[in-house]
Order: structure tokens, then sequence, then C-alpha cells
């Protein structure tokens, strides 16, 4: 089967294969063995968990602003399990999961958050940018990463994260543009979530969907069941194989839902109804996948708080050291301004140290 | 020694610096068969291939975007933004990105890049084409703005941007492009950033200028000394 042939975005399909109840679509099979399929839903509880996590703290005002994933978890952990080490990462701002997969330390998460920029230093030889706010810029370092590798002949993918609203930009269509002039192995992985703060889809593009967008720019898109882990999966694993193989980007429309607010600085009340939240309830993508395994004979209530209470105690801990990690020193300001610090800012250090 | 304008210099520090450090790749519009609509990088695709010398499409925000992208996976790119009209784009880059890339990621990620732009009024060229953004520029934190003044400023100042480890905004006043001849050296030489020249010395006025200004505020000093008055 050829998934961009049969997934065309013009013939108004998207891929999914497990349905919400938690059974294949005939014909369908999981792209990987049940207890990895387990193994990835403990991940996704993972992520979820810390994500609430990160809400409390917000509200105990012990984090500042904070961008929920709450219901994107399969859309990040699908589509970021199928890249290698040596891939790249852009995320936007929201991409709590896809920047765990990757192995940027809980803690670091939880630091930037807090207001501390060492949480953006990712390890060395973990490949992921720091959060990226302006929306959509973030899209042409992918590309342009993604193009360097390609002229060294490395065969490295890039994968940018964003959302509905990002394709609005101006940034979206020079990468997107870039992209396909130069067949860059470039994933540009949009996660529709309906609404960009509260701007509903249909008021960002009077295109039908956002993967067909694609097609202007002379290469493959695809819409996949964002909620749907299995089809996330092999979506992604055409695409890097596609990328990876010298054959250009591809740009992937997750269909998702944002269960939270936009950022805690918001209230989703003011822009949708109680009726379309619930609406996507069923189709929760921990839900799903729990369905799933229940079926298989793998997951009890038992087994859930098991997977709960485990990870709650590593959130825990990575929460503790995040908070015992002392705040920025006043040299931290100027010393990564330039790799050596410039006449003018050694003097504005001194004065700053002279008063402080 | 050869006589060179500032757009030989120019080429010539690009080609020299381009021979030795393969990392080196320059993007824009017009840069490669056209040699630049100034045609300060005449010659270079030839030289070096499409695959270093690479025309873009036409988007002055995808260009420096891309750039940082590159210059953080270890390419060493030189962006030219045709005009200094046209740099307003990417000041989102500029201001959020590029400039702050080595704090925000506190040093892990860095982005050694130029970006080159003919500027300054002075050359018949229709609106748009005439402005000096340097002020704005010069607030942002995180990137150096460097400003030639003669060919042989040009050549020296290039080579240390390109050779530095941060972005560079390289601004190129284009009325004095082809307007002095002075020898330049080949090789090896480079102008430390972030120091001015001392023009000459004298007791009654100091005159602080860069760019295009600096031949005239010679010539001003020269007439002032038939008035005995020191600049």
């Amino acid at each position: 089967m050829n998934l961009f042939e049969d997934y065309h975005p013009l013939k108004g399909k998207m891929l999914q294969i497990l349905k919400p109840e938690g059974t294949l679509h005939p014909g369908f099979r999981p792209p990987i063995d049940d207890q990895k399929v387990f193994e990835f839903y403990q991940k996704m509880v993972f992520i979820r968990l810390a994500d609430q996590r990160a809400l409390m703290l917000q509200r105990q005002g012990r984090l500042g602003t904070y961008a929920p994933i709450w219901g994107q978890e399969a859309c990040q952990l699908g589509s970021a399990i199928m890249l290698q080490k040596e891939d790249w990462v852009f995320p936007a701002f929201r991409e709590i999961g896809a920047t765990l997969v990757m192995g940027i330390p809980l803690r670091n998460f939880m630091l930037y958050w807090m207001g501390n920029e060492k949480g953006s230093q990712a390890p060395e030889g973990i490949n992921v940018m720091p959060v990226s706010i302006p929306v959509g810029t973030h899209l042409l370092h992918a590309v342009g990463t993604a193009w360097a590798a390609k002229l060294k002949g490395e065969k490295i993918v890039t994968m940018a994260y964003f959302g509905d609203g990002a394709t609005s930009k101006g940034d979206f269509h020079e990468a997107m543009n870039f992209a396909g002039v130069f067949k860059t192995p470039t994933i540009f992985f949009c996660q529709n979530n309906q609404y960009a703060i509260s701007v509903p889809r249909s008021l960002q593009t009077a295109s039908k969907t956002i993967a067909q967008k694609a097609i202007a720019y002379g290469f493959e898109g695809i819409q996949v069941d964002g909620n749907d882990l299995f089809a996330v999966m092999v979506v992604t694993r055409v695409a890097v194989e596609k990328a990876r193989s010298g054959e250009g980007p591809t740009l992937i429309e997750g269909v998702t839902f944002r269960f939270g607010p936009h950022t805690t600085a918001d209230d989703p009340t003011k822009y949708r109804t109680e009726q379309e939240v619930e609406s996507w309830r069923p189709l929760d993508p921990l839900i799903r996948l729990r369905l799933y395994l229940e079926r298989q004979g793998l997951w009890s209530e038992r087994i859930e708080q098991q997977i709960v209470e485990e990870a709650k105690e590593e959130i825990d801990l990575a929460i503790k050291e995040a908070e015992s990690i002392p705040a920025p020193e006043i040299d931290d300001i100027f010393k990564y301004v330039f790799r050596e610090m410039t006449l003018p800012l050694k003097e504005q250090l001194e004065y700053l140290k002279s008063i402080h | 020694m050869a006589k060179l304008n500032m757009v030989e210099a120019i080429n010539l520090a690009l080609r020299e610096e381009m021979e030795k450090d393969p990392r080196i790749i320059i993007l824009g519009e017009d840069v490669g068969r056209e040699g630049g609509v100034f045609r300060v990088t005449d010659g270079l695709q030839q030289r070096y291939g499409v695959d270093r010398v690479i025309d873009t499409p036409l988007a002055e925000s995808g260009i420096v975007g891309i750039a940082l992208g590159m210059a953080v996976y270890g390419l060493r790119p030189i962006a030219e933004i045709q005009f200094e009209g046209f740099l307003y784009p990417c000041l989102d880059q500029i201001n959020n990105h590029i400039g702050r890339i080595r704090n925000r990621s506190r040093g892990r990620f860095s982005c050694p890049l130029v970006i080159r732009v003919p500027y300054g009024g002075g050359i018949h060229a229709p609106e748009h084409h005439s402005d000096s953004p340097e002020a704005i520029l010069a607030h942002i934190p995180g990137i150096k703005v460097i400003i030639p003044s003669t060919p042989y400023e040009a050549k020296g100042l290039l080579i240390s941007s390109i050779r530095d480890p941060d972005p560079v905004i390289f601004l190129e006043p284009k009325r004095i492009y082809r307007a002095i001849r002075e020898e330049v050296p080949e090789g090896d030489f480079s102008i430390p950033l972030g120091k001015a020249n001392l023009v000459q010395e004298g007791k009654d006025v100091t005159v602080v200028a860069w760019g295009a200004m600096v031949r005239e505020v010679i010539n001003a000093a020269n007439r002032l000394r038939e008035d005995k008055i020191e600049v």
C-alpha cells in the first residue's frame, strides 16, 4: 500500500488504525508488539501526569505560565519515538511529550517553565532545540538544519512541531517552500488541536485540511488521527524513511484536541462549549490505548495503579531536583551573550555586581 | 599589491575564506548565477558550485532563519540580504532567535553566521533601497554590527566576521562600493571586531563616523583645517 496515495489529502481521508473503542480497523495491525504498546502506554501516562503536575505547580506559584499537552500525547509520543538519536527536534511550546521522548530530562523541562534558562540547555548528544515561543518561526530552523545535514552528506531527519495557528504564518510558507525546492529531510508535524488560543481552525484557513497545503509546495501531506498512537507511528515511520532516503519533506497533520487551556493564563470556556469538549472525550488517546491493552489482557485497574505510582515517584524526584537548583547568578545573564564577553558587557557586569 | 574597490575586496575575502573553510556557504537572492545585484559574489558559484553558493527563493526571513538552522548544525553560512530595506522581515529571526540561541541554550547551541547587507543611500535607488538601520540593529543583544568604511577595512573586517563564533550583521555602505580604490593585501589578514579606527587626531572637535560618512568627514576635516580647526 502507498500511504501517501491512499490517504492523499484531497481524497478527504484520515488514517486511523485504532478505533475509539480500542479495536483495530480491518486489515491493520499495530506497528509494534503488545509489550511495546504497553511500554508506550506507560510513557503516555507519565507524560500526562507530568503535565498535570506542571499545571498544579503553576497554581501553587511554583512554576510560571504553562502550556499543557493534555490530549496531544499520542501525536508527540507516536512521532518522536520514530526518530533516531542523531535526528533533531524543533519544538514549539507544548512539547513535553516529544522532548521527553528525545531524552530531555523532566527536571530540565520543569526548570525551564520555572523560569530558569538552564532548563533549555539540552544535554550533550540530545538534539532538541529550546522551546520556540514566537509561533512558527522555528520551522525555518528545522529546514536549515536538515539542509545543512544534506549538504554534509549526513542522513539525519529534522522534525518540527507546531499547531494549526502556525500554518497561517509567513514563516510556515517560507519553510515549506524552501523544504520543497531543496528537498530537505524535514518533517513538519502539525498538531491540529482545533484552536489557536481562542481562534478555531475554521478561522485560520479556508483549506479543507492542513495536510493539503503540502500539495502546493510539491511534496506529500497526510492527515492522521492524532489521537491514535498506531496511526501516528505508521505515518511518521513512512515520513522518516522517506526523508532519510533523500526523498524530501512531508507535512503530517495530526488531528487532535487540546483538552486543557492554551496556557494557564487562558479561560477556554470563553470560546468553546462543554459539548464540544465532551465530544472529544471518547477519542482521548490514553483511553483508546488502554481499551486496546485491556482486550489483550495487559491492562487492569491494579496495573494502572502501579504505573501511576511509579510515574508519580519519578515526577516527584524530577521536581525536587528542579527546585533544588539554585537561581541563576548575575554572571549567567552576561556570559552566554557571546562566546567571549565583549568589553561593554564586562563593564555592565561589573557595574551590576557593584550595586547588587 | 592590487588596488581594489570595496566590492572587489569583499569578493576576495569571500573567495579566500571559502577556499580555506569548507563549512562556509553563501545563500541569498541572486547571489549565484547573477553574482549578486552588486556583483559582490561574482564568480563564486562558478568556483565553488551550486551547493556552496545558493540562489534561494525570494524570502528574506526564510534565508536568515534557515541560516540559523545551518549554523547550529556546524556550517558557517553567509547570508546576503539584497537591500537593507528588505531586512525588516528578518528582525523576528535576528532578535528572537539568532541573537539569543547561545544564551537561551546556555551555550549548548551557537549561531556563527554572517548576514551581509548593502545599506545606505546615495546610489539613486528607489525607496526602500536607501535605509540606514544600524541604530536599530546595534541595540539587539547577541549580534555584532560591523560597518567598514574602506576596501581594506571591508576585507579585514569581513574575514574577522566570518571567523567570529557569533552572529554578525555586516553592513556594506553601497554608496562607496566602487568609489574608493586602495591597496588591499591578498591572503590572511584580519581586523579585530569591536575596535574603532582612529583616522586622525586633533584638539578641537571629535567626530565619530562610520560607513560612507567617514570619507565625507575626512574631507570636511581637511577644509576645517584651513579655518584652524583641528578635527
